[in-house]
């Protein structure tokens, strides 16, 4: 990061070669639509080379970083959506769904990836879907409530128990995070 | 209606989740700063918030995102060298001086001009050295990464937790192995870089003897894929340790061992 920081380009080329599908792969979970996941792409990398400088290493890895920026653009994406009414077709989702990635993909992650996906099949549903709707699906207390027709004190603590559920399935599994 | 602890603590998973709207961020960022129980649960939940990110599958970008990244990166640099009239200005400089004035600042700047560039080749050749050697780098680490893709497609491999010790609690271990298998593969986070001279070295532990599974080092982030090769099956040995050794490595561990642990426990 330190050489980003200091603008070098092959650096960031470096960066992006590493993580880039993985916040493709986040960003197109979360918008269902791969030219606006691109453009998220685009937009985290952009951010991260203007922002090298800020990135602080205790609080985390480049990784959650990356994945911090990406994530709230996609809240963004997703709620400017909302305003605007707009509809996902869900049969040309399916057909505009890209080719499975190319091999290289980095290991480490497929094991966490793994293990982070067992952890949340380990959840009752009805709070892996509070825990999904909001961080995949980007709803507000409020519209998971009207989404799933429950009351918002239920919603509260299913997202209460499901994350600490979630925090001991993937402690069991051996999952952490540096920077925790 | 003022807005009570519970209501706060009702926010909490939301900020986790980051999809509270921005008012309520700077009520729960005000709480946090007053109360540090729901400062140390955010702190704790913040982790399964980074691993739900991780949980979904890795797409392969369009190579236009990348090429479009790097033009608006170079865009950026190239800007205040490609300023208008910079070398209009220089022509303005010139115009006034006489033929022989004119033949030694074209000899002087010629001169500056090639003592640069020489600088800039050297500098060039260092990078491309450097560049080669973090190829050769990745090479490696993708030739390993996917030998370990092949372990984990294998339906009968089993992945061990290895912890790290006193010296390294961070650390961490995930070895892959079928069970009738002597080849399988070692993913390590949470390690140092170790200065010039030292090395990380593997050890595959029967009873009480260890025998060296190689060498390595971890990247900046403290990770590493190290591929497993061992005499007879992995599972016929008992466990599995890493230690901090002299460059070239030991016969036998000599400093300190940051990851130790069973090779029989399930993941």
């Amino acid at each position: 990061m330190g050489r980003v920081a200091a603008r070098e380009d092959v650096a960031l080329a470096v960066l992006y070669d590493r993580f880039s599908s993985s916040v493709l792969g986040l960003a197109y979970k979360m918008l269902s639509d791969r030219a606006a996941a691109e453009e998220v792409l685009q937009e985290t990398f952009w951010k991260a080379w203007q922002k090298a400088g800020q990135y602080q290493a205790e609080r985390g890895s480049v990784q959650s970083w990356l994945f911090a920026i990406a994530h709230n653009a996609c809240i963004d994406e997703l709620r400017r959506r909302r305003l605007e009414h707009t509809l996902i077709d869900e049969q040309q989702v399916e057909r505009n769904r890209p080719e499975a990635p190319d091999l290289d993909v980095q290991v480490a992650w497929g094991i966490e990836r793994r293990q982070v996906r067992e952890a949340l099949q380990d959840l009752p549903s009805e709070q892996r879907q509070v825990i999904e709707l909001a961080f995949f699906g980007g709803l507000t207390r409020q519209e998971i409530a009207a989404k799933v027709g429950i009351p918002l004190g239920t919603v509260h603590t299913r997202a209460r128990l499901g994350l600490q559920k979630l925090k001991q399935a993937l402690s069991v599994r051996g999952v952490k995070h540096e920077g925790n | 209606m003022k807005e009570t602890e519970a209501d706060l603590e009702d926010l909490l998973p939301f900020y986790i989740l980051g999809t509270l709207a921005a008012d309520e961020i700077a009520r729960v960022e005000a709480y946090l700063r007053t109360n540090s129980e729901a400062r140390r649960w955010v702190d704790e939940m913040r982790p399964v918030a980074e691993a739900l990110a991780l949980s979904a599958e890795p797409v392969e970008p369009d190579p236009a995102t990348k090429q479009n990244l790097l033009k608006r990166t170079r865009k950026e640099q190239e800007g205040p060298a490609q300023r208008p009239g910079m070398f209009e200005r220089f022509r303005q400089l010139a115009a006034p001086l006489d033929r022989m004035r004119l033949e030694t600042l074209v000899v002087t700047v010629s001169l500056f001009v090639a003592l640069l560039s020489l600088g800039w080749a050297v500098s060039i050749g260092r990078e491309i050295s450097r560049l080669r050697q973090e190829v050769g780098d990745l090479q490696a680490s993708v030739a390993n990464q996917e030998q370990i893709i092949l372990y984990l497609s294998n339906p009968n491999s089993r992945s061990v937790v290895i912890a790290g010790t006193e010296h390294r609690p961070q650390a961490q271990g995930n070895v892959i192995f079928a069970p009738e298998e002597s080849v399988g593969g070692l993913l390590i986070t949470g390690l140092v870089p170790l200065e010039s001279g030292l090395v990380y070295q593997l050890w595959l532990i029967e009873g009480e003897t260890p025998r060296s599974a190689g060498t390595f080092n971890v990247d900046a982030s403290g990770q590493a894929v190290v591929p497993l090769a061992a005499p007879k099956a992995i599972a016929e040995f008992d466990a599995l340790g890493v230690s901090i050794e002299p460059a070239g490595g030991s016969l036998q561990p000599t400093g300190d061992i940051v990851l130790l642990g069973s090779l029989s426990e399930d993941a």
